[in-house]
């Protein structure tokens, strides 16, 4: 099966020029020489039959209110492209979602309930998610079974001093294809949490754009994938005071490609910007490949900015320590490789949450 | 218990041990002394089975068994048990957990069913309390931010836990204060019985005062070159490694 | 705050007088007419007497040149090159007729080489160091030569090298930088003029530093040097080079490549010292230095280090990199990149791991002021038969002023599970805690600043040979001097 889009699909009589130039030039499935998208591999062919399991959500579903099935109302998102600071690599997905689908938009503080779920691939829009309340909302953001040839997207409008935190699940998905966009206003927090498992071809891009005094943490797991897993985040500080700190981890084994592009860009009136990025990756064969490229665009001088990347195996001293101490060498590896992924799931602050997502990992970890 | 024959080990083609004999029996706690670089880590790395070591020659019988065809973690069931000179530090890995974990894949080796939480609660409870260790200490991560006598305690504790057969403890005593010492050594001396044996490597004749040998071993150039009784600990520390491997 | 928003002030009246390499040597000079054309490269060819081999292969590199679209993956704003409007040949007439000595060098070109504190008589030289200087399109003079052929040392100009070590130059040449790399590369190919050619023989230490200093000294005359350096089986050289250039209204370019060859056991350290003319506060004027440096650790054991520290050039666009083919070779780069005003940097290094156990090090510091842009971009690249190779990175970068940009573009790709591969990176500004420390103890913020930035570049700065450490420290100061020295 090949994995690419076909455009003429898309229906061109909407298409606003710029679209259409982006379409044109930056289309990652015609021109590979685009940065974003250097190690993407949209084009690959993927030729074995994969086993693919069945995630149990029912003791979710118990913990959380069901909103695949809402009202909202459809959103035009098409304008406010403007407002980001990169240049000559706009993002494919988020321009052909848009043309290719009607957006819905979802107002969380109408809904009253704490955790909320939502399946994906049940809906066929993009989603717009607005939340201007200070009430805890931990948003889970499920993507079942999907084959879906286009790219998704899914937007958060954050209103000042609000706050919420995200998780999503891509597990066991022949392909997806999905942008995540968040605008966070001042004062207002974000955090996200993407575990991404089982899955043949991924690709999430994460873009955010903070203003005055907001924090966005975004965490991403990638285990047990089968062909390209693919995380590309542009995060842009425009106001003085925020935050960011990102932290992908990856476990690479049996001829699995894991990718990670980063940028954190600073404007130059974002003075006391903080921006942390660490990406990850646990490399455990030949035949597997870990490329990372976190990057830093610096404009302000009055700010902390660091990243890290390290691509490595287990360490053998470690191993042979707890076989040292009679746990053999299958056990030491599977707690190691728990240990390495711990941070990620600590990162989720709801009880209930956390222990459904540390049960599923457990299950996924082989 | 232990015997060794004619033990020569190399490391990336350097040779380290060069035809080390030593025999210890149940219940007997040797204490091998030997300066810097003498080989004494890497005797003991080869006793757990540490890779990387080459064994050119020589054999390792323990308890009957040719150890050296055992596996690193079918040694420590089998009751073979090393403290480390430079314990290894585990982020992410809580180091209750990691004692459980070690204690129920000795009782499966064993064929033994796995300890419930309670009975490890306590156990872990009572013997942390024996080595003056906070509980608290024991939910961070596997040596993560300990101190140098925190971590050397950390090992003793698992060693009283895991209650090996045969003990070997590589410089426990560096890096403890002298209450520490004392607690250590004390912990140690517990454990001492007719069906357990120990190989305390160590500098300093200070230990010994705590953990009495029944007999001292001196190590040179990868070489045992002098044996004796306790009064050979108090010479070399009156005379210095020189002195006493020449007169060896 | 108060510091350093004084040192801000300080950079912006940075005059435009502050470049002391800025003067010109009036000479008389020959020069082919503008232009780029197979006529000009067979003159340059003609010109240095040149066997039928070399023009074939220069007019080969030619054809490649204009298939080659021009490079895009750096941050730069490059404005269009007009290939036909620069001179590619200049040369000194009294040079015209190689000098068989130094006494009969033009002595306008000695007292060029004197004000730049480059002394080419060798009674008064620096001991210890031997120096090639090239003007313009070509060698002055080489000093020491005969010191080094005692020990088989071959340390010459290329063009004379492509005269009398042809073998080595037809084996090596080309061989570390395709032709057909990029189009910069495939340019200094079809014209270059002068650089060095440095081959030690099996087993010698080369026991002076070698050294090269480049000049521009025409007007509107790119530089093409071309340095060829071969370390055979168990031998070691360290090289370094120099650049400067006369203040010029108009741009100039400079495109250069150098290519290491280290065998079985051999190491090359190469340091360079680039302070080819900026460009004024505006933007006007100023060197683009286009460099393609790259070193092949062919041989087991063997050993390439890069040392930079690029404080000139309106733009520089320059990765020295490694090529890690033997078992157990090792790369190394240290960089120090300063921007200032409106210059441009974009600079950094590839370490590819080929062979087994292979490690490098890459550790760099950039810093921007005024209105410059500073890009580190680097690629760190573990085959999948590298087994247990290793890297480590770390890129640190100054900001000063926030109307600079400070940026960080590593590419690292691993496929080798038995490999580690570590990264680090933190922007920051200038520690206003230490600021205030220097200044209490009676230090003037210029000074203060000079101290940090020279701090914050020691690790690097460390790695060059003696020599020129004094002299990079004094260059680091003076590029932000106002600015930030
Ligand atoms: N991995 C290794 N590679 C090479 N040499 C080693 C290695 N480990 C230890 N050695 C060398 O082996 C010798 C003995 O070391 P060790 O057993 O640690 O001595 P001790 O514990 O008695 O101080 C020393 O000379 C040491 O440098
Ligand atoms: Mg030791």
């Amino acid at each position: 099966m090949e994995l690419s889009l076909n455009l003429d699909k898309i229906q061109s009589d909407n298409v606003s020029k710029y679209a259409k130039t982006i379409l044109d030039k930056q289309n990652p499935y015609k021109n590979f020489k685009i940065e974003n998208y250097k190690y993407a591999q949209l084009h690959r062919d993927i030729k074995s039959e994969i086993l693919q399991r069945d995630i149990d959500i029912s003791e979710l579903l118990k913990v959380s209110k069901n909103i695949s099935t809402f009202s909202s109302n459809t959103v035009d998102l098409a304008s406010n492209l403007n407002q980001w600071k990169y240049k000559n690599d706009d993002s494919f997905f988020r321009v052909s979602s848009l043309l290719k689908r009607d957006t819905s938009s979802i107002n969380l503080d109408l809904i009253d309930y704490k955790n909320l779920f939502l399946d994906i691939s049940q809906i066929n829009n993009n989603i717009h998610f607005l939340k201007s309340s200070k009430n805890e909302i931990n948003l889970i953001i499920m993507n079942t079974k999907s084959k879906d040839e286009y790219p998704k997207s899914i937007f958060f409008d954050i209103s000042n001093n609000s706050n919420l935190n995200v998780i999503h699940f891509n597990i066991s998905n022949f392909k997806s294809l999905l942008y995540f966009e968040s605008n966070l206003q001042d004062n207002s927090h974000l955090n996200f949490v993407s575990f991404q498992s089982d899955n043949i071809h991924t690709r999430n891009e994460f873009y955010a754009s903070l203003n005055l005094d907001c924090n966005f943490d975004l965490f991403g797991l990638n285990i047990n994938n089968y062909g390209v897993n693919d995380n590309y985040s542009f995060i842009q500080h425009l106001k003085p005071s925020s935050s960011s700190r990102e932290i992908f981890k990856s476990i690479v084994e049996k001829g699995a490609i894991t990718n990670f592009q980063g940028k954190i860009y600073v404007d130059s009136i974002a003075q006391k910007t903080d921006g942390y990025q660490m990406s990850r990756s646990l490399l455990l064969d030949d035949i597997s490949k870990a490329n990372n490229k976190p990057e830093l665009e610096i404009y302000a001088d009055d700010v902390k900015c660091s990243h890290g990347s390290t691509v490595s195996k287990l360490d053998e001293d470690q191993i042979y320590y707890f076989k040292s101490r009679g746990i053999d060498s299958e056990m030491a590896k599977k707690i190691l490789k728990k240990a390495f992924i711990a941070e990620i799931i600590e990162s989720i602050k709801d009880d209930n949450l956390r222990d459904y997502s540390n049960k599923i990992i457990e299950s996924l970890l082989t | 218990m232990l015997e060794i024959k004619n033990l020569h080990v190399s490391i990336e083609e350097k040779k380290i041990i060069k035809g080390l004999n030593l025999s210890i029996n149940k219940g007997e706690v040797h204490a091998l002394m030997g300066p810097n670089g003498s080989g004494k880590s890497t005797l003991s790395y080869v006793l757990s089975g540490k890779d990387k070591y080459e064994i050119n020659d020589g054999t390792i019988e323990y308890n009957e068994k040719n150890l050296l065809e055992l596996d690193v973690d079918d040694r420590a069931n089998e009751g073979l048990f090393l403290a480390f000179q430079y314990p290894m530090e585990i982020p992410g890995v809580q180091t209750s957990f990691f004692l459980k974990t070690a204690i129920n894949s000795k009782r499966k080796y064993l064929g033994q069913s796995e300890m419930d939480a309670l009975e490890f609660a306590k156990l872990m409870k009572s013997k942390a309390e024996e080595l003056n260790i906070n509980t608290e200490m024991l939910k961070r991560d596997l040596n993560v931010n300990y101190s140098g006598g925190e971590k050397k305690k950390q090992e003793i504790l698992q060693m009283s836990m895991l209650s090996p057969k045969m003990a070997i403890l590589d410089e426990t005593d560096s890096g403890l204060d002298i209450d520490a010492l004392r607690i250590v050594s004390e912990g140690v001396n517990k454990l001492r019985s007719k069906e357990k044996s120990f190989l305390v490597i160590t500098h300093y004749q200070r230990l010994l005062n705590y953990i009495k040998p029944d007999f001292v071993h001196i190590i040179a150039d990868g070489r045992i070159v002098k044996s004796g009784d306790y009064s050979l600990a108090l010479e070399l520390e009156e005379k210095g490694y020189e002195e006493i491997s020449k007169s060896a | 705050m108060a510091a350093t928003e004084q040192t801000i002030k300080q950079i912006n009246t940075l005059g435009d007088t502050d470049y002391k390499y800025g003067f010109s040597t009036e000479l008389d000079e020959i020069r082919p007419p503008k232009g780029l054309n197979e006529d000009i490269i067979k003159f340059i060819s003609t010109q240095k007497d040149e066997p039928e081999w070399m023009l074939d292969w220069r007019l080969n590199a030619f054809k490649v040149f204009n298939k080659l679209p021009k490079p895009e993956w750096a941050k730069l704003n490059i404005p269009e090159i007009d290939y036909q409007d620069c001179y590619y040949y200049s040369i000194p007439k009294s040079l015209k007729d190689k000098p068989k000595s130094l006494d009969e060098i033009d002595p306008e070109i000695i007292k060029t080489y004197e004000k730049l504190g480059i002394p080419l008589k060798e009674q008064k030289m620096l001991s210890g160091i031997a120096v090639d200087a090239v003007f313009d399109s070509v060698s002055v003079a080489t000093t020491y030569k005969k010191q080094l052929s005692d020990l088989g040392i071959v340390f010459c100009s290329i063009s004379e090298a492509v005269k009398t070590h042809p073998d080595l130059v037809k084996k090596y040449l080309g061989s570390v930088i395709p032709v057909s790399d990029h189009s910069f590369a495939a340019l200094n190919s079809a014209v270059f003029t002068d650089g060095s050619f440095i081959y030690i023989p099996k087993g010698v230490r080369c026991p002076v530093e070698l050294s090269t200093y480049f000049r521009i000294n025409a007007m509107n005359t790119g530089q093409f040097e071309r340095t060829l350096i071969i370390a055979d089986k168990d031998s070691y050289v360290s090289y370094l080079e120099g650049c400067t250039a006369p203040m010029r209204d108009e741009n100039q370019l400079h495109a250069a490549n150098v290519e290491l060859v280290a065998l079985d056991n051999a190491e090359i350290k190469y340091s360079t010292v680039q302070n080819w003319y900026p460009g004024d506060k505006e933007g006007k004027g100023g060197i683009y230095n286009f460099v393609t440096k790259r070193g092949a650790c062919r041989g087991k054991n063997s050993k390439i280090s890069w040392t930079q520290v690029e404080t000139g050039s309106a733009i520089t666009w320059k990765y020295p990199s490694c090529i890690l083919q033997g078992d157990n070779s090792k790369g190394e780069f240290y960089s120090v990149a300063i921007t200032n005003n409106m210059q441009q940097a974009d600079t950094g290094t590839k370490m590819i791991h080929i062979g087994k156990n292979t490690s490098s090090k890459i550790i760099s510091k950039g810093i921007s002021a005024g209105k410059a842009n500073n890009t580190y971009r680097g690629l760190v690249n573990i085959l999948s038969k590298a087994k247990n190779a290793r890297n480590f990175t770390q890129c640190d970068s100054l900001l000063i002023g926030n109307k600079c940009g400070a940026h960080t573009v590593p590419y690292i790709e691993s496929s080798n599970s038995d490999s580690m591969v570590e990264h680090e990176a933190t922007t920051s500004k200038i520690n206003e805690d230490q600021l205030f420390y220097c200044q209490q103890r009676g230090l003037n913020s210029e000074d203060a600043v000079g101290l940090i930035v020279n701090g914050f570049c020691k690790e690097v700065l460390q790695h060059l040979p003696m020599e020129f450490a004094v002299e990079a420290q004094k260059l680091v100061a003076i590029s932000l001097e106002g600015s930030v020295g």
